[in-house]
């Protein structure tokens, strides 16, 4: 019998209590302090609410990171950010980070916060369950989604950028890991290597092709995440469970639990498969905080 | 001093009062227009201070966002909440449930305003069919295609109703800028962009009809389509991909680098060039806009073709900020202009 588990990830809508403070520290009627507490707590909230509605794995919901890259990009560069750029073919939008140099760890605080860098609150809330994974951006699509001096070398950044990831594995005690790859190189950087081996890896990689996954990648990631049919059987030849981008995070329909328990099926039965990961198709930050919060609970029913 | 060159005009909205925004959707409708009514006063006398040539509709103050104030005004659309743009800034997000039909006008109280007030240019801006529909979550369309010219129907629909109002009283030609944020989103539908957008003013006279884009991951696609669109102008932004160093050379202009490709592609439209960034608090000092202009005037050589506009509404910023941007803008085009 097929199992199928279910992952969330990525940024989750803010509800409007955390809009509006975040307003109001913008506009400097509410401290550092007061609004890192309220991300916290909101954060906890909603692991909870992850945790409740079933889903098997599940990271960060991110709320006071302001796109994928800024915290990261915080704590490694030193003048972080650039323009305002398109994030792929949506109506929404990243600050470019801007490497001038190579990046290197440095710690930040709730009270180095501005709204173009990091917002306070911690960068990672957990719930101390094995269902939890820690969000990372891709370090491919960090470089890609970045404005990069012309004299620095790519290789050397990614290198830097994984010594970073690495520290911060340790850091955390990362156990388990969602990396993030929207803008992914033509092949796997061959570092993520270390990543694999240090961390249970579910790898979301847009674009899979075969010759993605370079001849220098010695270890294998323990998911990657498919975002169609084809990609779906390339994945499932290089890790040990694939998954399948299948819940629309562009639509606010509510799909039904059981047809997306038959459509897994259905891609599943012809790779003989014993066990399969499903998701949304991006994070669920495009839709209406109200609609996101339905598509979890129908999310936590079909990876029962 | 020759004015009929470089003309100085804001793409769209400019932020609102406090008074205003903090009532907007609060606020009985009589009491909402009044205080409208007062934001658009205020920002006119901004506008005629700065020296703008064509002030728009003074900011836009009688419409609290571009998409929502065009789909909350039609039928078939559903409101479940915001989504986010960038940072914190949100828009509410329509989902189409349903044919969309248009209640009534969503633009003639605002032109109507404008109309009795302003002693300067105006200039409508309106939100693109396509944008619409790129911006819609589809739900009862076959495709995005049947969305978007929905959408250019109703937009046409709306334009004439304006431009009736705007003869009455208004001589001269009814400036209309179609606002098209997310015309090269999609690469592949460049082709729907020009068709849905050209649907929008088929059959209007006495208009003379101009699209903003911004932020567009590569002007290329709209250059090479954009000889297609029925259509006089373009207002673009420039300032957000461009260094802050000051000079003329194509290393210190890298943004503007691909007006001249643009020009020789298609000669017959206005460019609005985008000379301030309308996403940061730096105010680009008055050498900083010349230089802007002036390597534009280098690559297009024709100053009359050329329109001297902020990248994008300057909604984002405070008033007090989006004030000296324009004047700055306005001061470069005043020592240039000394030059025609």
């Amino acid at each position: 019998m097929l199992k199928i588990r279910s992952i969330e990830y990525g940024l989750y809508p803010r509800s409007e209590h955390i809009r509006l403070s975040i307003s109001k520290w913008e506009r400097n009627a509410l401290d550092h302090k007061s609004l890192g507490k309220l991300m916290d707590s909101e954060k906890k909230e909603l692991l909870k609410m992850f945790n409740q509605a079933g889903i098997n794995y599940y990271t960060d919901p991110l709320i006071n990171w302001q796109d994928i890259l800024r915290m990261v990009a915080s704590m490694s560069l030193d003048t972080p950010f650039e323009k305002i750029s398109r994030y792929r073919e949506t109506n929404t939008f990243y600050r470019q980070p801007l490497i001038e140099s190579y990046p290197s760890l440095h710690d930040i605080s709730d009270e180095d916060s501005t709204p173009d860098s990091h917002l306070p609150g911690s960068m990672y809330i957990t719930d101390g369950t094995e269902n939890y994974a820690y969000f990372l951006p891709g370090i491919e699509s960090f470089v890609n989604m970045s404005y990069v001096s012309p004299e620095l070398k790519t290789e050397r950044i990614q290198d830097s950028l994984l010594e970073i990831y690495l520290d911060l594995i340790k850091r955390h005690g990362m156990k388990r890991i969602l990396l993030f790859e929207p803008y992914p190189d033509k092949s796997m950087y061959e570092g993520y290597s270390h990543v694999f081996d240090s961390a249970k890896v579910f790898y979301v990689r847009y674009g899979l092709t075969n010759s993605s996954i370079g001849k220098g990648i010695n270890a294998k990631p323990f998911s990657i995440i498919a975002s169609s049919e084809k990609e779906f059987r390339i994945a499932a030849s290089h890790c040990e469970v694939p998954g399948i981008a299948l819940m629309n995070s562009q639509n606010t329909r509510v799909e039904e639990s059981e047809q997306l328990r038959k459509d897994v099926a259905e891609l599943s039965s012809p790779l003989g498969l014993d066990e399969v990961f499903v998701t949304h198709t991006e994070y669920l930050d495009f839709l209406p905080h109200v609609i996101a919060a339905k598509k979890v609970q129908v999310l936590g029913k079909v990876g029962e | 001093m020759n004015n009929d060159v470089l003309i100085t005009q804001e793409i769209g909205s400019f932020r609102k009062p406090q008074y205003l925004s903090s009532v907007f959707r609060k606020a009985t409708d009589a009491e909402l227009t009044k205080l409208k009514e007062r934001a658009t006063l205020e920002t006119l006398d901004l506008f005629n201070k700065a020296g703008l040539d064509n002030i728009g509709v003074a900011g836009e103050m009688y419409r609290w966002e571009m998409y929502e104030h065009v789909a909350a005004s039609l039928q078939g659309i559903e409101f479940f909440g915001p989504v986010r743009s960038f940072d914190n800034r949100y828009y509410r997000k329509g989902s189409v449930v349903s044919a969309i039909k248009r209640k009534g006008s969503f633009h003639d109280d605002e032109l109507k305003f404008i109309m009795k007030n302003a002693t300067r240019k105006i200039k409508l801006p309106i939100t693109g069919p396509y944008t619409m529909a790129d911006w819609s979550f589809n739900e009862h369309y076959r495709d995005k295609r049947e969305l978007a010219l929905a959408f250019a129907d109703i937009l046409r629909e709306e334009i004439r109703h304006l431009k009736e109002i705007w003869s009455t009283s208004m001589p001269g030609v009814f400036e209309v800028q179609i606002d098209e944020p997310a015309a090269t989103t999609h690469p592949s539908e460049m082709d729907l962009v020009v068709e849905s957008v050209n649907r929008s003013i088929e059959g209007i006279q006495g208009c003379e009809f101009s699209i903003h884009v911004c932020y567009s991951t590569d002007y290329r696609m709209l250059f090479e389509k954009g000889a297609d669109l029925k259509l006089q102008g373009y207002n673009l932004e420039f300032a957000n991909r461009d260094t802050n160093e000051l000079g003329t050379s194509s290393d210190h202009r890298k943004a503007f680098s691909e007006l001249k490709d643009f020009w020789d592609i298609d000669n017959t439209k206005f460019i609005g060039i985008g000379v301030t960034d309308v996403h940061v608090d730096y105010i680009e000092p008055v050498q900083l806009i010349e230089d802007r202009i002036r390597y534009a005037i280098d690559a297009i050589q024709d100053p009359g073709m050329i329109r001297v506009n902020p990248d994008c509404g300057l909604r984002t910023r405070s008033r007090e900020i989006g004030y000296a941007k324009l004047k700055n803008m306005v001061d470069a085009v005043s020592q240039i202009r000394k030059e025609y």
